[in-house]
């Protein structure tokens, strides 16, 4: 063969991925022409991790077109090198055999029909058909009818998208991620404390804490890297205390110097105990609090998010506003948390005496560094907010924050839940950059950036997750849009809320996704998603860190990016169908224009040309739409948050570095907020400032205990909680094709006490019925494995599609995050 | 898996019908309807034949080829490492454990095992004895070098 | 070489009953065709020095009688100072 030039390779390259997307052979050539070039040669990109919030950065090495390595990247300094067993398989999740390579749907005699069946169409009629539904709901409706659902797995420019699509131009709030389920109430937590967002500390922490306090994490399970930080910690370093809380035993525990069970709910009694405590022993860091610190008595007995209806709503006194609070002084806090004495606590935690004072020993100790940690324990509570308000108190008492090791620190569930769910702002209650629906300032001010008319996006609160499942049954909201979340399968109370609601006849429900998932099925259309790699993306982990990645391979088939799917659908529809008439006489420079235009195209997104994009990778959107998309989409983006504390690096340096944390001034990541020696937003001349709130304070609540929302009894005596496991990510759509993901951990078990099996004359491997007032699944009995429950309570992971265990769960949710209590519903066990 | 199989490969997932059953989707839940239930599967067995694997690319951790049931690893003890430490692979004749192991997060070689690996079981995980749910049609680079190797030799 | 150069691919979906006709037409446009099949199928390599050239491609194919649909699989832009021999 005569000498291979480079262009012959890309030549081959590009006949080998078109040949890869649409199942042709490829052709001998080809196959020779890469066969002699470069073929041992690999090309490795970095990427962060698709999966939890930890945010690890990956290598990974493509060949051919396609991924066929990865591995933990040593010059991040998130995971330095590694990976948990679900990361290192990261190279396999795309290649499932059952992409989704095409739009389906349900049709029947060749037309669109509810009780179709799924037939392939071409994304011409699919969008068509979306369009003709939207335009229709719109017209007879109005915008309230119509809802999207996406996740903190959107990339950040792909949340954006979504979200200035469905607020600014079909000027509807009904849009909310799945971090509702994940993290709303550490949201609602921060805004009320400190009036700004996200954790002040960061990983750094990790090495430099002497105590570690795990609220409701099983951080061994759900965030493996961070735990390895910690064991690492708490090896080297013999003085490093490990206490951790749950209501039942895990993985976490075998780390654990202070191992604590206590009964649900009473973590907030076990909160206000240290926080008494603390006063009782005189460790009030009392300069700090004079200088930095508010107190505020928060309104209670707020009811349990249920709908207006139930029974605990009505009898709830103050569920109207829930998030109110009254200043009060120190003295009067003083009094409210010295109810809660040693031993009521012990009484209503169940928790021995010893253990609850060493455990505030910890946080009393002016010496020790604490680092608390928490997840769904906390978050999947209705009193999360509470709890994370609880939490802060303890480390605002003692000035325990903000400083290296001494970090109150919220954990995250997905992967950008940070980066897109919350700093984009695509909950319904918010816009970018921490700015609120409810505040008129901040939208005219997102109107301002986004080119917007004055007055266009609604004043209105859009519907949350739970909500939105709500009307959908209701006949509410019917057109509704899904995108990488699998809420049939992640949603609370499914038999009663979810199902009925995608399966109403008024209902259009489209589901975007990479693999057909319980979602899809459930949908009238399904469309198929690009997936990870196969796209350029951006993600924020919980560290405040924003990481990017290049496309490195292609889509299967006619796959394509949620970004792609959101701007190209905005073609379809002009100001004039979709805006109110008064506001386009008022503005009639908007007449006639396209939502693509209008929104995208509109001289900020689309200013940076196709030919930006780094030559060594390709960009199916660029090539798409002729621009580059996603720089024009976070460029736009960053100027929310440039000048206002959530400033972001420009777009180019995030390819070139392993992430950073934001605020991000002059070149210069921040470490610790609020803290002078770090934050460049400190500026009031003290060591500590708490700008988010305008006097410059944190605020510390007195809230107490409340019951949850359902608890054991005669007729449902267990107690189920739901939760993860490591092997598998969420719903395990991408980790149970995993093979080796799969056979590490086949299937949904439900773990309980071997006494209680016994009990029931059952054992290890009998079947039983977990059944509640609202649903019921078949499942193995699980007595000895990694989750070791008190007698009492059972623990159900919720991974598996053949045992959908959120058809028993409750849809209670804190009344102020809207956050679903995934931990604590009622059930019994019956013999199969 | 030779490229035939990736090529194989790459035409069932174009071809669509892998998902398509009779016009309804094909899940991970092909036991019942959603809002129906079916038997639960008896819990499977865990391979225990001590017969190593072959990894997908070299920097995958090696999978468990053995029972694992009561190992105690917590902070008293690792009974993973009675047999893959190095002192003790003369002994059980184990893999000892890789010398990746033995490095801190600044890369720096530690005498002992780090403790930053200590916890097996987040990266090393046992196989029960039960087939994928899905095929996975990720293809090694081996496996495309070979083909290769074998086009050159005017092979398949 | 002293100009950027344009490797671009393209998949292109034809009603298999006129795919004779449709590959006829492509003479007339700037492209190779790498690979096709029975059922419509075509694979069309395109480079260039005009990057607006490939964009132009695809609306053309798009137009022409018999063809679904036809989309940018691959583009890769070479730098004149990358051009080089074998590897």
């Amino acid at each position: 063969m005569t000498e291979l030039s480079r262009r012959d390779v890309i030549k081959a390259q590009a006949v080998i991925a078109a040949a890869a997307a649409v199942g042709l052979p490829i052709p001998a050539a080809a196959q020779n022409l890469v066969t002699q070039a470069d073929l041992s040669e690999l090309t490795w990109s970095k990427a962060a991790c698709r999966f939890c919030g930890t945010g690890c950065s990956i290598m990974v090495a493509t060949k051919a077109g396609r991924v066929v390595a990865t591995h933990g990247d040593s010059l991040a300094e998130v995971n330095r090198g590694l990976n948990c067993v679900k990361g290192y398989f990261l190279s396999k999740i795309m290649y499932g055999e059952d992409r989704l390579t095409t739009p389906l749907l349900r049709k029947r005699d060749g037309k669109y029909a509810k009780d179709g069946e799924f037939e392939p169409v071409s994304w011409d009629e699919a969008f068509d058909l979306m369009a003709e539904k939207w335009k229709k709901t719109l017209a007879e409706k109005g915008p309230k009818a119509i809802g999207m659902f996406g996740s903190g797995q959107w990339t950040v420019w792909e949340g954006y998208a979504a979200s200035k699509l469905m607020k600014a131009g079909f000027l509807s709030n009904n849009i909310d991620p799945n971090a509702r389920h994940c993290m709303a109430s550490a949201v609602a937590g921060f805004m009320r404390t400190f009036g700004i967002d996200e954790p002040m500390g960061c990983y750094d922490d990790f090495e430099n804490a002497d105590a570690f306090v795990l609220w409701g994490s099983n951080m061994a399970e759900m965030h493996p890297i961070l735990w390895t930080r910690i064991s690492d910690r708490r090896f080297s370093h013999p003085h490093v205390k490990v206490a951790v809380l749950s209501t039942y035993t895990h993985r976490s525990f075998d780390l654990a110097d202070v191992p604590v069970i206590f009964k649900p709910q009473s973590d907030l009694a076990i909160l206000n105990y240290i926080a008494n405590h603390i006063i009782q022993s005189g460790a009030v860091n009392e300069a700090f609090v004079a200088e930095h610190v508010n107190f505020k008595r928060g309104v209670t007995d707020i009811g349990y998010g249920l709908r207006p209806e139930h029974p605990l709503e009505q009898a709830a006194a103050n569920t109207k506003d829930p998030n109110a609070s009254e200043p009060m002084g120190f003295e009067e806090f003083k009094a409210f948390v010295s109810e809660y004495t040693l031993e009521k606590t012990v009484e209503l935690t169940g928790v021995p005496a010893e253990q609850l004072e060493t455990l505030a020993a910890l946080y009393a100790d002016p010496k020790v560094k604490v680092m608390s940690l928490w997840t769904m324990g906390f978050n999947q509570h209705t009193r999360g907010v509470w709890a994370n308000n609880l939490i802060y108190n303890i480390h605002l008492l003692t000035g325990k924050i903000a400083t290296p090791g001494n970090s109150p620190f919220s954990l995250t569930g997905q992967p950008s839940a940070c980066g897109t769910a919350r700093e984009v702002g695509t909950f319904s209650h918010r816009l970018p950059a921490d700015m609120q629906i409810a505040n008129p300032e901040h939208r005219a001010h997102a109107e301002e950036l986004w080119k917007l008319p004055a007055g266009s996006i609604p004043d209105w609160l859009g519907s949350h997750a739970v909500k939105q499942n709500r009307d959908l049954k209701d006949g509410k909201i019917n057109c509704y849009w899904v995108q990488v979340t699998n809420n049939m399968q992640a949603a609370p109370n499914m038999m009663e809320e979810t199902f009925p609601g995608y399966r109403n006849p008024d209902n259009f429900i489209v589901v975007s996704d990479a693999y057909p998932t319980v979602t899809c099925q459930a949908a009238d259309l399904i469309l198929p998603s690009a997936m990870w790699v196969e796209k350029e993306g951006a993600f924020g982990n919980a560290e405040r860190r924003t990481q990017f990645w290049h496309q490195l391979v292609e889509a299967p088939g006619e796959a394509r990016s949620d970004l792609w799917q959101l701007v190209e659908f905005s073609k379809r529809f002009t100001t004039d169908e979709v805006w109110p008439a008064e506001l386009l006489d008022a503005n009639p420079a908007y007449k006639g224009k396209t939502l693509f235009e209008v929104l995208y195209a509109n001289g900020q997104v689309d200013r940076f040309p196709a030919t930006e994009v780094d030559p060594a990778y390709h960009n199916a959107e660029a090539a798409h739409f002729g621009f580059y998309l996603q720089k024009g989409l976070f460029e736009e983006y960053a100027s929310f948050g440039r000048g206002h504390g959530h400033d972001l690096a420009p777009f180019e340096t995030y390819h070139e570095v392993r992430g950073l944390r934001w605020p991000v001034v002059n070149g210069q990541e921040t470490r610790w907020r609020f803290n002078a020696e770090h934050d460049p937003y400190v500026k009031n001349g003290k060591p500590f400032h708490f700008y988010g709130n305008k006097d410059g304070r944190a605020n510390i609540f007195a809230l107490p205990y409340e019951p949850p929302a359902e608890s054991p009894d005669t007729d449902y005596p267990f107690w189920l909680s739901t939760g993860r496991v490591l092997e598998h990510w969420h719903s395990g759509s991408m980790t149970q094709r995993v093979p080796e993901l799969h056979q590490a951990v086949p299937e949904a078990l439900c773990f309980m006490h071997p006494d209680d099996a016994t009990e029931m004359n059952l054992r290890r491997g009998s079947e039983v019925k977990v059944v509640s007032r609202r649903g019921e699944i078949r499942v193995r009995v699980e007595t000895r494995g990694r989750n070791k429950p008190p007698r009492g309570l059972v623990f159900v992971p919720w991974f598996d599609a053949r045992r959908l265990i959120n058809k028993v769960t409750l849809d209670a949710t804190d009344p102020i995050s809207k956050q679903t209590d995934f931990k604590k519903c009622a059930v019994r066990i019956e013999p199969v | 898996m030779t490229l035939k199989s990736l090529l194989l490969a790459v035409g069932l997932i174009l071809a669509g019908g892998a998902v398509l059953a009779e016009g309804e989707l094909s899940t991970l839940r092909p036991t019942a309807p959603i809002d129906q239930e079916a038997e639960a599967e008896p819990i499977p067995d865990v391979i225990n034949s001590d017969m190593r694997q072959v990894r997908n690319y070299p920097d995958q951790p090696p999978l468990i080829p053995h029972k694992i049931d009561n190992y105690q690893i917590d902070l008293d003890a690792n009974k993973c490492l009675t047999c893959h430490s190095r002192t003790a692979v003369e002994m059980s004749q184990a893999p000892m454990i890789s010398v990746t192991h033995f490095m801190n997060r600044e890369g720096q070689t530690l005498a002992t095992v780090s403790p930053r690996r200590y916890f097996c079981t987040q990266c090393h995980v046992v196989q029960h004895d039960v087939k994928p749910l899905v095929v996975n049609n990720f293809v090694d680079v081996d496996s495309v070098l070979d083909f290769v190797r074998g086009q050159q030799g005017g092979g398949e | 070489m002293t100009q950027e150069l344009h490797i671009a691919s393209l998949v292109l979906r034809s009603d298999p009953a006129q795919l004779a006709a449709v590959l006829a037409g492509l003479d007339a446009l700037p492209v190779e065709i790498a690979a096709q099949d029975a059922s419509g199928k075509v694979i069309l390599l395109m480079e260039t020095e005009q990057e607006a050239a490939i964009a132009e491609t695809v609306t053309r194919l798009q137009l022409m009688d018999g063809v679904a649909s036809a989309a940018l699989v691959y583009h890769h832009t070479i730098h004149p100072d990358e051009e080089g021999a074998a590897q």
